[in-house]
């Protein structure tokens, strides 16, 4: 096989390795027409988007906006990506990372939306929404240490009920705490 | 006319052009797999914290321009059309097209970033709505506000360095297609700009819903 002058219209050997010119494989086009509907598809369902963001759906707002994303997304995906036509591995691929993402929010948020409940640290979580006033203007400046939060207003409260070092301090924590603390006599 | 004009380049190491193109497209999909990954987990932060202070984040909400928003929205999205138009343009030997598409893809990316760092940014700094540490905005509830921005300009300052990379992969395509290296025997680094392009157009659209449309 032999190998073409490669000229400046070509690309350029890589590493040494000079690329030989052959056949290229027939290659799935699209109409024009295509992309355009699904830009109109898109653009549609921004304007959507914002109109319904103006509604007040209450709790359902927030799905609302996720389902019309993700239809956006799907459509981006299979065809402006070529997804739909092209080897379902890289579909594979693609959907794989979306579920593992998912694996990651929901996990997380089962430790976060659980703060508190099997701990000590209820009295210390901050609570939702609850504003703590720190300076006299209600602004935080620079300088103010970060986390000016509900554990400055409470910490001292905190520990006068759990003293430093678990040592002598077996009394005070709730219930769920004194067996494992007797345990370790 | 060149003996190498419309062929296909075999690269030495692969035995047939299919395979060439698929590997390419598959080692282009893992690296978009971390690209979602990546911007997932600062989803993921923001998901938690708005589930934490949901009156908040309402209110932040709309101390955000949707309508500049909204613009760059569709922006983006008429970017990712001549993303894949510049990539079918190649697939049939129009060379004028190519060159138009890129260009305006390019463009469009480059009026994003003037909108976002012309036009949006500044309003937010002369507020004192800042990131994080700095916040110095006159809100009701400035503890768990900094944490709104410190979000907001994390994940669309990283996304604006994601446009950024994209305007300079673009550039070096459109020199590429000035010495006239894609025809409809070779397009696949139009494609994988554009598969990198695509990726960065879905994240904004993720974005805006969630930090600019108060639901």
């Amino acid at each position: 096989m032999s190998n073409h002058e490669v000229s400046h219209d070509y690309p350029q050997p890589f590493l040494g390795l000079t690329p030989r010119a052959v056949e290229a494989p027939h290659a799935h086009v699209l109409p024009k027409a295509v992309y355009f509907g699904v830009l109109g598809a898109l653009l549609f369902l921004t304007v959507v988007t914002v109109a319904t963001a103006q509604l007040d759906l209450g709790v359902f707002n927030l799905p609302l906006a996720m389902l019309i994303a993700g239809t956006k997304a799907t459509l981006v995906a299979s065809i402006f990506m070529h997804l739909y036509w092209d080897h379902k591995f890289n579909l594979l691929l693609f959907v794989s990372s979306l579920l593992f993402l998912s694996i990651f929010v929901v996990l997380s948020m089962l430790d976060t939306e659980g703060r508190g409940m099997v701990d000590h640290q209820r009295e210390n979580f901050l609570p939702r929404d609850e504003v703590v006033e720190k300076a006299p203007d209600g602004v935080m400046h620079p300088g103010q240490p970060f986390g000016a939060t509900a554990w400055d207003a409470n910490h001292e409260a905190f520990e006068a009920k759990h003293p430093e070092g678990h040592d002598g301090g077996h009394a005070a924590p709730a219930g769920g705490h004194a067996a494992p603390a007797a345990a370790h006599h | 006319m060149s003996p190498t004009e419309g062929k296909f380049p075999l690269a030495q190491h692969f035995s047939d052009p299919e395979q060439q193109l698929d590997s390419n497209k598959l080692g282009m999909w893992l690296f978009l797999v971390t690209e979602i990954l990546l911007f997932g987990g600062l989803f993921c932060a923001y998901i938690i914290f708005r589930s934490l202070h949901p009156v908040a984040f309402h209110e932040c909400h709309k101390l955000l321009d949707w309508k500049l928003g909204g613009i760059n929205t569709v922006v983006l999205l008429i970017s990712s059309l001549t993303a894949a138009l510049a990539i079918r343009a190649a697939q049939v030997n129009d060379k004028a097209g190519i060159k138009l598409n890129i260009i305006i893809t390019i463009l469009c990316a480059v009026t994003f970033m003037v909108i976002k760092l012309v036009f949006e940014w500044p309003a937010k700094f002369d507020h004192g709505y800042l990131p994080g540490y700095n916040f110095m905005g006159h809100v009701a509830n400035p503890d768990q506000a900094h944490i709104f921005f410190g979000l907001y300009f994390l994940m669309t300052g990283l996304h604006g360095i994601h446009v950024v990379i994209g305007i300079i992969l673009f550039s070096w395509l459109l020199i590429k297609t000035y010495k006239g290296q894609f025809h409809s025997g070779w397009w696949q680094p139009l494609e994988l700009g554009g598969l990198y392009w695509h990726v960065v157009d879905l994240i904004w659209i993720f974005l805006f819903p969630l930090f600019y449309l108060a639901g």
